[in-house]
């Protein structure tokens, strides 16, 4: 006997049934057995049925339960945070928020890359050291020894804001004195290197406006008459000018800073606000006279 | 009688709300293959009937009290619950003769309408498979009655024997040459004969 022959003989097995009469009998007997239990629950339509079954209540709730609570976690950590920023904004030390101020403002100074930007920062958490020392002054409710000891502290992170804020400055001052020669001199024999004997016209360069009205601006000097072509211009270097007259407005912004920390040595703290929002402007226009300058540099170059 | 994968699911939803009307269909579909599991496991038709019947009842009360949690198919349910009651009833009669497939009745077929010859065809078949069928392994047995009378896929058998699918397999296999062999031998003795 084949395999064909075995299976289709084990098939043929398939055609034993119970018997009609008992199989119609037990099906009444087991009907009134079941039914004797619990009653009837309410149907469902198959639709739901499906979805359910496709995604059933168990799984939706397990998997939302995770979600919602780290969502729900995130929303009150952010909450808090903001809340607590913003609560701290006005506080001195010794509150209880003051600690939250210090944390936003490391966290802001950590988030900045740009040694411009740090510098404006630094300058910005003097001020409020500054405001602090006032918040402190008009104080009474505190000893005198409690608010000279705060304003001792709090002199001390003023002057350490400043000195950093100098040294940023100076760091600025330098890097800018070494890059922009070295732009200006690769920019003059980029113009005639190998290429004398050609003939070539070069655009007047556009005079940088500077803060500090110093700024001359490069003109050339060959004059070109029309018909003539110009063989060896000289340029003047408007970056160099740029480059000095950012040195000159960072070692003005480092003596107000000095004269700044005198003033608060003086007790003079709204003359040292004074002093900082001015160096805060000197950084903004020395930043935007910079800009400009890299553009026009930039576009004599074209 | 066939069913759909999910005809059957929804089937086993509405048991596990306790649907009565659900639990009957159910009745109706699984019926004769599990009387006929049943029946070549114990051999006799009356006990096969009881422990049918014994079985749908039992599978209700489980169906209440445990609402079907971890199952996840309605016919490897119905099979276990059957496998379980047998192996009672075997401890029951355990010295008492098994296995008789009504010898001594024959085999009742109790579809009428099937034609003469389709019925001396199935009772020769029978008359070899029977005396061979009770030789084999308990094990071999059910394996061949689920998968060759009954039809149940591999998976299903899986479910039902708490196996893996490759052991299924190799146990078909092993099930059915089992079978071959008896059933050569008894031709060899015939030609000798």
């Amino acid at each position: 006997m084949n395999d064909q022959e075995l299976l289709k003989q084990l098939s043929n097995l398939k055609q034993i049934k119970p018997d009609h009469n008992w199989q119609k009998k037990y099906r009444e007997i087991l009907f009134s057995q079941i039914s004797a239990g619990r009653a009837d629950l309410e149907r469902n339509s198959n639709l739901k049925i499906v979805w359910e079954s496709i995604m059933p209540r168990e799984i939706l709730i397990n998997l939302a339960k995770p979600v919602w609570l780290a969502s729900l976690a995130s929303v009150l950590i952010l909450a808090v945070g903001i809340g607590g920023v913003y609560a701290s904004k006005n506080s001195k030390p010794g509150d209880s928020l003051y600690i939250a101020k210090i944390i936003s403002e490391r966290a802001q100074f950590a988030m900045t890359f740009d040694e411009r930007d740090k510098a404006k920062l630094g300058v910005e958490f003097a001020t409020n050291r500054a405001k602090e020392m006032i918040q402190v002054l008009e104080d009474t409710n505190q000893t005198a020894t409690t608010n000279n000891d705060k304003l001792e502290k709090l002199s001390q992170n003023f002057k350490k804001e400043i000195s950093q804020v100098k040294n940023r400055l100076f760091i600025i001052k330098i890097t800018e004195d070494q890059a922009k020669p070295k732009e200006a001199e690769a920019e003059v024999f980029g113009a005639n290197l190998g290429k004398s004997d050609q003939r070539m016209e070069i655009a007047e360069p556009a005079t940088p406006a500077l803060p500090t009205g110093q700024a001359g601006g490069g003109q050339v000097k060959s004059t070109v008459e029309p018909g003539k072509v110009a063989t060896d211009p000289i340029i003047e270097k408007p970056a160099a000018v740029n480059a000095t007259s950012t040195l000159e407005s960072a070692s003005s912004a480092g003596l107000m800073l000095e004269e700044a920390e005198k003033l608060v040595d003086e007790k003079n703290i709204n003359g040292a606000i004074d002093k900082l929002g001015e160096v805060n402007k000197i950084i903004d226009q020395s930043e935007a006279g910079e800009v400009k300058g890299v553009s026009e540099t930039a576009s004599s170059t074209k | 009688m066939k069913i759909g994968k999910i005809e059957e699911k929804l089937l086993l939803y509405r048991i596990k709300q306790s649907d009565k009307d659900a639990f009957i269909r159910a009745y109706d579909l699984y019926v004769d293959q599990l009387y006929r599991f049943i029946y070549f496991k114990v051999g006799n038709r009356e006990e096969a009937e009881d422990l049918c019947s014994a079985m749908f009842l039992k599978t209700w009360h489980y169906i209440l009290e445990n609402s079907l949690k971890d199952q996840k198919t309605l016919k490897a349910l119905f099979y276990k619950i059957s496998r379980n009651l047998i192996i009672d009833h075997y401890r029951k009669t355990k010295g008492k003769e098994t296995m008789s497939l009504d010898d001594e009745k024959g085999i009742k077929i109790t579809d009428e309408k099937q034609n003469l010859n389709n019925d001396i065809e199935l009772k020769a078949d029978l008359l070899v498979l029977e005396s061979k069928l009770p030789e084999l392994k308990d094990e071999y047995r059910e394996v061949i009655i689920l998968r060759f009378i009954n039809e149940l896929s591999i998976k299903e058998i899986a479910e039902v024997l708490d196996k893996s699918r490759g052991n299924v397999r190799i146990l078909i296999y092993r099930s059915l040459n089992a079978l071959k062999e008896l059933l050569s031998q008894d031709e060899k003795i015939n030609l000798n004969a």
